[in-house]
């Protein structure tokens, strides 16, 4: 049995889902976070099921990509259940959805979630009344704390066991109706059957019109032409776009429908919401406190990560020495577990420290509700690189690690912003790239030049950024963004997100590292890296400038961006890099590493997120961008 | 006599002040923009409040049915609104 959990975008369904599911699904205080349905099996009273956590959208009727998407997926392999999971406090807007639900022939029973920040908003709900009017069992939860969860289970258990028939349906305007059952009586019964959904719903999309069922139908020109018709008389009596028509109704029917069942009392006093806003959003004062945020929280995961790295080194350092004691010398199994524990060491002694601070800050952030507000503060800003202020999240992300910042690339509606952003995020150094940028740069020519790369950062950056806009000059349809209000965050599902995310990152990044890590050794093993260096001279040693010798630590770069740093002395056989490299190779090699191709874990990432040729093009950008890049900073600094 | 009542305090979301109260007369633009707006819940007819203004070309931030949304400046600049105060 399959119970789907849906509703609009920060509803609380991924919360409620992690409260019964064993915390599987990303929550945050933002809308649209989950964007593939997530699935576990739950077991309530001895009855097991599967839940299924839909991603957010607000209308059945949506064009968004990600919308579209879900409502496909509902078509190809129908729920047995649908909890309509409802935001108590934005209950007026939140029916719309559930009166194309009734629509659907699906049945379901309504979670009046969040009843507690309707409360705060003064919002008081007879939920009797609404179960009473929507004919199916209205549940009341906040899913935040676990109130009434196990009850709505129960609830919707029942359901499957005795379902519910609704008699009624809400019905529109006269004149409305009339070109819905009109175009109804046109639909034959075998074409509904073969859509799998009523002929009232039929009409309603051929109504609005929902240009992909139209594209499922071209063998019935009498009904798309009866459709349209009807489209266009609707429009010439409403004067208005047919879908606004229809959206209006429905939004009148569920202002309706919200009058009888809620009571609103509104107090004259601003929420903390409404004080605090004042000044988190203001034009002056919120980006202020936007900066002091930023190197707060940097401050703290750099301190943090730095603390926990160094005895997590030192811990993987011995246990390489030990099995190079075990085992005998210059054998393939020593260089195999060298590489082994080499990845492992990558994996859980560099990134993880690192990694593990972030996520619970921005955990933090998340669950308090700020990022919608960075957004707004972001948004002027980021559209004269022709995005909007929600690709600011994947872009705060990409400083900490790459792979996560990708994945909320997933925030982006057009595959075309999610391709902007995926070059551009790729561009920002992670902390992996902050390692290089420090070891060589910092290390051995000053702070100076090393934050001198970062203003370098910005600028290519903005470059680049520019440049797309006028190569990919689609218009975005601009922002437009729930700000939920603030919330103290919950400490359990805060780790509980936590844990998730470092997973998500274990899963996809480790095997990688460890293969990659071990694939590395045998090239060792072999003496394969001068074959490697002589075939990338051409490349290294000319065009760059630099050593031949770095070309094998360009390669272990693929894998792990500072692993090429971590090469860089074993391939120049000195830990004084200094003495081998001038200040200008240093620099060009720097800017050159940073830049390249992303790590392995982002691409496997990125080819999940924005397909495998746009990953394919982004390699090949970030490639040339190095080179260029390189070379115009051996140019510059002299040769 | 009313549609020119309404030519004069017509205008659009973008350019309210932060405090000023309107109606939303009409959604104008393309279908990407009118579904995603109605989506939020504008709909004509329907009674906004404005949050924060637009300040350099950043959204404009309003409450509509109880809830808090941030609209970029180009789709607000097709929200159709009459001033209340």
């Amino acid at each position: 049995m399959r119970i789907a959990l849906v509703g609009q975008p920060n509803c609380g369904k991924s919360t409620l889902f992690n409260r019964v599911a064993g915390y599987k699904s990303l929550s945050a205080n933002y809308p649209s976070t989950t964007c593939e349905p997530t699935t576990s099996p739950v077991a309530l009273d001895g009855q097991t099921f599967e839940l299924v956590d839909m991603p957010g959208f607000y209308s059945l009727a949506s064009t968004e990509p990600d919308e579209v998407c879900t409502i496909k997926n509902f078509s190809d392999r129908k729920p047995d259940l649908l909890i309509n999971v409802i935001d108590a406090s934005a209950l007026g807007r939140s029916l719309e959805l559930t009166l194309e639900i009734t629509e659907l022939g699906i049945p379901f029973l309504v979670c009046l979630n969040m009843m507690d920040e309707a409360q705060r908003k003064g919002v008081v709900i007879d939920s009797a009344h609404l179960a009473r009017d929507l004919e199916v069992p209205v549940v009341a939860t906040t899913a935040s704390s676990g109130k009434g969860v196990a009850e709505l289970f129960r609830a919707a258990l029942a359901v499957t066991q005795a379902p519910v028939h609704r008699q009624g349906t809400f019905f529109m305007s006269a004149d409305v109706e009339g070109a819905i059952s009109e175009l109804s009586s046109h639909i034959p019964s075998a074409v509904a059957a073969q859509t799998g959904i009523s002929a009232r719903l039929m009409a309603i999309r051929l109504l609005e019109p929902d240009d992909e069922l139209i594209a499922r139908l071209p063998d019935q020109p009498a009904l798309l032409d009866a459709a349209a018709q009807l489209r266009q008389h609707l429009e010439q009596t409403h004067g208005r776009p047919s879908d606004v028509v229809l959206s209006s109704e429905r939004h009148a029917l569920a202002l309706n429908l919200f009058e009888h069942v809620a009571k609103v009392r509104r107090s004259s006093a601003p929420t903390v919401t409404q004080s605090l806003d004042r000044f988190v959003m203001h034009p002056y004062w919120g980006p202020a406190l936007l900066l002091l945020t930023l190197i707060v929280f940097f401050s703290l995961v750099f301190g943090v990560g730095h603390l926990l790295e160094t005895p997590l080194l030192s811990g993987f350092e011995r246990l390489g020495q030990y099995l190079a004691r075990l085992l005998p010398r210059h054998s393939l199994w020593a260089s195999i577990a060298g590489g082994l524990v080499q990845g492992l060491a990558g994996g859980i002694g560099m990134v993880l420290p690192y990694l593990l601070p972030f996520f619970v800050l921005l955990a933090l952030l998340e669950d308090v509700g700020y990022i919608p507000r960075i957004a707004v503060l972001m948004d002027s800003a980021l559209h004269r690189i022709g995005l909007h202020g929600k690709a600011i999240i994947p872009f705060v992300l990409g400083y900490g690690c790459t792979v996560p910042a990708v994945m909320s690339l997933r925030l982006l509606e057009s595959s075309r912003d999610r391709l902007v952003g995926g070059l551009l995020v790729n561009l920002i150094p992670c902390a992996a790239r902050t390692t290089i940028i420090f070891a060589l740069v910092g290390f051995y020519l000053g702070p100076g030049p090393a934050l001198g790369f970062y203003a370098l950062n910005l600028l290519v950056v903005v470059t680049v950024g520019r440049l797309l806009f006028h190569l990919l000059p689609e218009a975005t349809p601009g922002m437009v963004l729930e700000v939920p209000s603030y919330k103290a965050p919950a400490l359990k599902s805060l780790l509980n997100k936590v844990w998730y995310r470092i997973k998500e990152f274990i899963v996809i990044a480790w095997p990688i590292l460890i293969v990659g890590s071990i694939a590395l050794s045998l090239l060792e093993y072999f003496d394969l890296a001068g074959l490697i260096n002589r075939a990338l001279a051409p490349f290294t040693r000319t065009l760059l400038g630099l050593p031949a010798e770095v070309g094998i630590t360009l390669i272990s770069g693929l894998l792990r961006k500072e692993l090429a740093i971590a090469m860089l002395g074993q391939a120049l056989g000195t830990t004084q890099i200094d003495t081998v490299m001038s200040s200008t190779q240093l620099v060009v090699y720097t800017a050159f590493s940073v830049y390249y191709v992303p790590c392995l874990a982002t691409l496997a990432m990125l080819q999940k997120v924005i397909g495998l040729r746009q990953t394919i093009g982004v390699a090949l950008a970030t490639t040339v961008i190095a080179t260029l890049l390189a070379l115009g900073l051996r140019l510059i600094l002299g040769w | 006599m009313v549609t020119e009542k309404k030519a004069m305090t017509s205008t659009t979301l973008e350019i309210l002040t932060q405090g000023q109260q309107a109606t939303i007369l009409e959604i104008r633009g393309g279908r990407s923009i009118r579904s995603r707006l109605s989506g939020q819940g504008l709909h004509p007819g329907d009674h906004i409040r404005v949050v924060q203004s637009s300040h350099l070309g950043g959204p404009i931030v309003i409450e509509i049915h109880d809830v808090t949304t941030a609209i970029g400046r180009g789709m607000a600049s097709a929200v159709e609104v009459e001033v209340i105060r």
